[in-house]
């Protein structure tokens, strides 16, 4: 899996197809139907380009144990998808049954890295050999008294399980303004050399906060910060999420050949 | 075979075979007509149809302007107020056609969603692109429609030699049940061939080749107008009906009160080419004698054994 991509969103399949260079994409696993997959989606998958099954609701953060279903279901959309590698949030959407519908950032404690691993262990052994890369989440609240920084956080949980990480620098970005902290030192802290792929999005900024909303362009901000990222390290992959709000294809273009140039990678535009 | 009393020398039975061999052989030879006669321009060479095209064959006029509206929406180049009257909000897109230029000039003449149909110029237009779809052939011209129901005569005919032999049975005091049940279907099938589409077969098959390769623009992705620009929007209405406005832009949609329902969703069987819905209809009614009670005394099966029943 290797340079640039943009997410396959239904709405923006036929930008999605017309792009020569794509190899690889990644797909909401929860939108896919295993019986009537998307037809456009397959016609990628034959086209040898790599398309990853992204789970959002998993709830690998939650206290309680993942859903065997919801394990089971982005294992066969790995295996549908032909791909080697799925990916998941650390974060919570789910407690008490109740459904957050969000993702939900989990206290940075000891114990709650003992259930993540947990839960990633289960889920791996749904996946089989499928590769389960872990994402951190855009968080605007803290929980108090976190035991762990969040580079030991994560650093622990990547460790105890074998996951690559699926890095976002927008969320890095988020989580550095929001706090007022030097998002370079938070990227310094973080296991780069585990990267499996590289998530960046657009986000705008509300009362003061920054919001990862995925439905704005990516700003020059986030675009720096993967230059500094691609200083330190080669990220294999790198993919620009856009959930909504599509704006014209010339402008989609436009980003992500910005993206390619940050990264120093080659187009895929043309 | 023939006896003394038969009806014009042939016996019932013998009827009943030689007719429903006569009104089979009319049915296929007037629907290999109908299905010539429908066709349509060659497909191989058919190029790609204009939005408008494609809503006019998928729909009708309305939605070929609701196609040039979703254009111009894509390119915001419209507005509507809140009691539904277009407004300009930016300059006329440099791609637009010849109907989305005629209904931007129509706004300067305070026209809704609605009366923009009525527009004298966009009229005009509308009047021009139809005269070109029947020119081409994917719309069927008076001529052409007339000429595909000259070929019913043919399966008329055979209704008119069941009703002759049904008139010469009764004064000739035979028994006529089974031929009646044959006639029947025979006009109803004749009185099918009378529909005549609106569409060449062919334009429907170019359409659904058109929606195939246009997947992306279905209702079911909700296409993002706005990345696949205004020609994309015109054509997404223009395959897949006015529900995709719903879809891409519900505001718009609901403020110049769009109906929904029109053409809600395109394809449809093409088989004989008769108009969507009623092709099922004939396999049913393919001459069946095998009901027990009859005119005909013993339930034999039909026009076989016990002579007589054929008029």
């Amino acid at each position: 899996m290797t340079g640039v991509g943009i997410g396959w969103r239904p709405e923006i399949a036929g930008y999605v197809a017309t792009l020569p260079g794509l190899r690889f994409t990644e797909v909401v696993a929860e939108s896919v139907h295993l019986r009537h997959p998307p037809e456009l989606l397959m016609d990628l998958v034959e086209r040898g380009v790599r398309v990853v099954p992204h789970g959002v609701k998993l709830s690998l953060g939650g206290a309680e144990p993942v859903d065997d279903a919801r394990a089971a279901h982005l294992a066969r959309c790995a295996e549908l998808l032909r791909s080697p590698l799925v990916s998941e949030h650390i974060a919570f959407v789910r407690a008490g049954g109740v459904e957050a519908g969000h993702l939900l950032p989990v206290p940075r404690t000891r114990e709650a890295v003992d259930a993540i691993v947990a839960n990633v262990r289960r889920t791996q052994a749904a996946l089989g050999g499928v590769a389960l890369a872990l994402e951190p989440i855009a968080a605007l609240f803290d929980w108090p008294d976190p035991e762990l920084t969040e580079a030991q956080f994560l650093t622990e949980i990547l460790d105890r399980t074998g996951c690559p990480l699926l890095l976002d620098v927008a969320n890095v970005y988020a989580n550095a303004r929001n706090r007022d902290e030097s998002p370079t030192d938070l990227l310094d802290a973080l296991p780069l050399d585990r990267i499996a792929y590289v998530h960046v999005a657009g986000g705008a900024e509300h009362d003061g906060l920054y919001h990862d909303t995925h439905t704005d362009a990516t700003p020059p901000e986030v675009l720096d910060l993967v230059k500094e990222l691609c200083a330190r390290t080669t990220p294999p992959a790198l993919m620009l999420e856009r959930d909504g709000r599509y704006p014209p294809a010339a402008e989609l273009t436009r980003e992500l050949d910005a993206l390619s140039a940050a990264a120093g990678l080659p187009r895929i535009t043309a | 075979m023939a006896g003394a009393g038969d009806t014009w020398g042939i016996a019932g039975p013998d009827f009943l075979w030689l007719y429903a061999g006569l009104a089979v052989l009319a049915i296929i030879t007037a629907f290999i007509w109908r299905r010539a006669a429908l066709r349509g321009p060659s497909m191989r060479r058919a190029r790609d149809l204009t939005p408008t095209q494609a809503a006019l064959i998928t729909g009708d006029r309305k939605l070929a302007v609701y196609s040039s509206l979703a254009a111009l929406r894509a390119a915001r180049a419209i507005d509507a107020d809140s009691r539904g009257t277009l407004r300009q909000t930016d300059r006329t897109p440099a791609g637009a056609n010849e109907l989305d230029r005629a209904i931007i000039a129509a706004t300067g003449r305070g026209v809704t969603a609605r009366t923009v149909q009525t527009d004298a110029a966009v009229i005009d237009v509308l009047n021009r692109a139809e005269e070109q779809l029947k020119l081409a052939g994917w719309l069927l011209d008076e001529d052409r429609r007339r000429a595909v129901r000259t070929g019913s005569l043919i399966v008329f005919a055979a209704v008119a030699l069941g009703v002759a032999r049904i008139v010469a049975g009764v004064l000739n005091d035979r028994p006529v049940g089974f031929l009646l049940m044959l006639v029947l279907p025979v006009l109803f099938i004749a009185l099918l061939f009378l529909r005549v589409p609106r569409v060449a077969t062919n334009a429907r098959r170019l359409l659904a080749r058109m929606r195939m390769r246009a997947h992306h623009l279905s209702p079911r992705q909700s296409p993002s107008w706005r990345t696949y620009g205004p020609e994309a929007a015109a054509l997404s209405i223009g395959l897949f009906g006015a529900g995709a406005f719903f879809l891409a832009d519900p505001e718009f949609a609901e403020a110049a009160e769009l109906q929904r329902h029109v053409a809600a969703s395109g394809g449809g069987g093409d088989f004989g080419g008769w108009d969507s819905g009623s092709s099922s209809d004939s396999s049913s009614s393919s001459s069946s004698c095998s009901s027990s009670s009859s005119s005909c005394g013993g339930g034999s099966s039909c026009g076989g054994g016990g002579g007589g029943c054929g008029g």
